[in-house]
């Protein structure tokens, strides 16, 4: 008995030496991972994404600079941005997610090869908790927000977000009973002289030309801007550079098309139209409208929208200006929510910092249609929001513990 | 909904059922009545000069090709008793100078008047921006004040024969519905039109209606009617550009009748269309409530009546106010004289001269 009993504790001993020589080569291999070293040459990397990250936006618009600088593993940065002057060609860089990996990475390897599990150290502990839950707060974000806008006309509800910069063709045929049955090509489908044909579609569709930035004009010697309604319909698209992080004034952009429809597999031309978000984004909003076999369609370009099972209604819209100035001083949306879903049926008001959160989405009061004749909400949908708030209540804890500790270190000494 | 998905499938075509639109409040439609104005502005020997057209968005939209042709035709003559000539288009008239104008140029597009005016300025008047932004507050923009950079959206550089012009195309708002939010808009310079240039209207005055002997500040007409002791006041006022546009002027006179304010459509629910001379209008009738507290028995109920229309850069007020009783009363003679006011022709006006 006592001799299995010193074998069991041999063997013990044996397979406890076993885990720690694999411990130590893990560690040994982890060390330079797990450097201080790479960590500042991380952070160091960090700051010139941001800056070129920064300065690319003089360029290209805010979305397509978080796309290609902050969540993408690599960018190819134009030296000019570095240099000041005109220089061509790029090199490669390590991207934001690329970057943020690494530092999970050694923050995750520097905890398992260096930092022991001591009460002194619970503050240290929280604060890197809190970073990780940073950065790990950032990857949910980085690709499961949706952000999305709504517009509501003051008397007008609204049952649909829009995506401003992502674009669709939706072909539309209206149906009854209050349904309409929508067939949507996305953006990326539309390239000049690409044929498009598909079983859903009534009609192949030619895109002749493609304006990812525009305006219309009207004809006649002035292009009153704002068109009017019939200026509006018979308006034809002006290519517009696209805007830039730089744009003071935070515009977006607006792509217009022409579009020739073919009878489905022949090259007979039904029709040729000019398409434009912008004829979709005013009031009332102008659709193309052409016969196929009898049945009418709709024919619009226009942002993505993503239907909610919900109703806006906006009943009142203030807009407040500081005295004697046109500063603005507040936007007040005052709205009716009625989700059959959930039972709602409410008013309530949406400001400036006093969004509305619901069914997983929050709307924030964003800006105001021309001529203060309605809202623009922005529909954020995050299932990542809270991390953020965690993660700063871990790193303030942590700092509360950590500094605590030192300051009655210190009092204990100097008492 | 399936639609939610299409998130998800970013690259493929996805078919899906979506409810209808919700409709649009009645005043999105677009039916209401618009001003257009479209401005060349020349600068030419020292001096700018601005070709203003103005009238309803139907008649200068119908009138843009003609004005281009016009604007076109243009000579500078360096001559100083006429430093500028021009070719009219068929049917337009030539009523001469007046005041600081050099000329007033009237015509119809789509059966709708409007009205070309020549105005020569000195080099100061020349601020493009300082013109659209000021033009813009007429036509009912509130907004924020432009900057430099936007002025892109609403003016045009041509090039013709005499040299580079700018065309500024502005629109107003539909009936100027919200106009007015900013009080200091009224600040501004309103128009450089002259004083004294408001068109004489004809009308028929209904029986018993009588010229009041103090005139209403701001008016160009005021009656009276009624029994002596009770006798409801009538004016005619027409005002420059926005002029405090639809929903703060109902609102103000609901609150002379002792009404409270409300909300754009159900401003909208009480308008009724009608027109004066060629111009689409909206009638308005509000009745104050019975006063039957102690401390406002001895005031009466009141009425106010309003015709409210577009011409020209002007919103023209036609309004009836005073006792209710009276003023249901004289109400049909009240619609009698609405229907009565005519703008006169060119013949008509020049035998009133």
């Amino acid at each position: 008995m006592s001799q299995t009993l010193d074998v069991t504790a041999r063997g013990g001993r044996s397979s406890s030496a076993e885990t720690r020589g694999a411990w130590e080569t893990v560690r040994w291999l982890l060390k330079p991972v797990a450097s201080l070293k790479l960590t500042v040459a991380l952070f160091a990397l960090c700051f010139v994404i941001v800056f070129c990250g920064t300065l690319a936006q003089r360029d290209h618009g805010i979305q397509i600079v978080v796309r290609d600088y902050f969540r993408s593993a690599f960018v190819w940065i134009p030296f000019r941005h570095l240099v000041f002057f005109s220089v061509p060609g790029s090199f490669p860089f390590p991207g934001g997610w690329l970057l943020g990996a690494l530092l999970l990475i050694n923050l995750l390897a520097a905890h398992l090869t260096r930092f022991r599990f001591t009460v002194q150290r619970i503050g240290i502990l929280l604060m890197h908790a809190g970073v990780l839950l940073l950065l790990l707060g950032e990857l949910v974000t980085g690709l499961f927000q949706v952000e999305s806008r709504m517009d509501i006309l003051e008397g007008s509800s609204a049952i649909y977000v829009y995506q401003p910069g992502t674009v669709e063709l939706a072909i539309v045929r209206p149906g009854s009973g209050g349904q309409d049955e929508t067939v949507v090509v996305p953006g990326g489908l539309l390239k000049v002289g690409e044929r498009i044909g598909h079983a859903d579609l009534p009609f192949d569709v030619v895109v002749d030309e493609y304006l990812p930035n525009s305006r219309l004009v009207g004809r006649g010697i002035g292009n009153s801007q704002p068109l009017t309604h019939p200026q509006w319909a018979a308006a034809v698209p002006e290519k517009l550079p696209l805007v830039t992080g730089t744009d003071p004034n935070q515009q977006i952009d607006v792509p217009s098309a022409t579009v020739t429809l073919k009878k489905k597999g022949t090259e007979e031309t039904i029709a040729t139209e000019v398409v434009s978000v912008w004829l979709d984004r005013i009031m009332p909003p102008i659709a193309r409208t052409v016969t196929v076999d009898g049945k009418a369609y709709e024919i619009a370009l226009r942002f993505r929208r993503n239907y909610k099972p919900f109703t806006i209604h906006l009943e009142d819209f203030q807009h407040e200006k500081y005295l004697k100035t046109n500063i603005p001083k507040d936007f007040r949306s005052e709205v009716r929510l009625e989700d059959p879903s959930r039972g709602e049926n409410r008013r309530l008001a949406i400001w400036m910092n006093h969004p509305l959160r619901h069914a997983g989405e929050t709307f924030y009061q964003a800006d105001f249609r021309p001529d203060n004749m309605g809202t623009v909400l922005q529909v954020v949908r995050n299932p990542g929001w809270l991390i953020p708030y965690i993660a700063c209540g871990l790193a303030a804890m942590g700092m509360l513990v950590h500094f605590g500790f030192i300051l009655s270190r210190f009092l204990n000494r100097i008492l | 909904m399936s639609a939610g998905l299409v998130g998800c499938e970013e690259e493929q075509i996805s078919r899906y059922s979506t409810p209808k639109d919700p409709p649009l409040p009645a005043w999105a439609n677009d039916d209401l009545p618009r001003l257009r104005m479209i401005t060349a502005i020349v600068q030419h020997d020292g001096k700018v000069w601005f070709f203003k057209l103005l009238g309803t968005d139907v008649a200068v939209t119908a009138l843009s090709e003609p004005f281009a042709d016009f604007v076109r035709s243009l000579k500078f003559t360096g001559n100083e008793d006429k430093p500028v000539q021009w070719t009219l288009p068929e049917g337009w008239v030539d009523k001469g100078p007046s005041g600081t104008r050099t000329a007033t140029i009237q015509m119809k597009g789509n059966g709708q008047p409007a009205e070309l005016t020549v105005t020569p300025l000195g080099p100061e008047a020349g601020d493009v921006l300082a013109n659209v932004h000021r033009w813009r507050q007429q036509l009912g923009y509130t907004g924020p004040a432009l900057a430099p950079d936007q002025l892109e959206r609403y003016v045009f550089e041509h090039k013709m024969p005499f040299g580079k012009i700018s065309v500024v195309d502005l629109v107003s708002v539909p009936l100027n519905l919200k106009a007015g939010a900013d009080p200091h808009a009224a600040e501004e310079p309103v128009d450089e039109r002259p004083a004294g240039t408001i068109p004489k209207i004809d009308y028929t005055l209904p029986e018993g209606w009588e010229k009041s002997e103090r005139p209403t500040p701001m008016s160009m007409l005021t009656l009276s009617a009624g029994p002596a002791e009770q006798k409801v006041s009538i004016t005619i006022s027409p005002m420059p550009g926005a002029a405090g546009g639809l929903t703060e002027n109902v609102n103000r006179w609901r609150g002379q009748v002792g009404l409270k304010p409300i909300k754009l459509e159900e401003i909208l629910q009480h308008a009724r269309k009608m027109v004066v001379d060629t111009y689409p209008a909206v009638y308005f009738r509000f009745t104050g409530p019975e006063r039957d507290g102690e401390s406002n028995a001895q005031a009466p109920q009141k009425s106010i009546l309003v015709v409210m229309f577009l011409r020209e850069g002007f919103t023209w007020f036609i309004k009836l106010s005073g006792d209710a009783k009276v003023a249901a009363a004289e109400e049909p003679a009240f619609i009698r004289f609405v229907d009565s006011i005519r703008f006169p022709t060119e013949a008509a006006e020049g035998k009133q001269r």
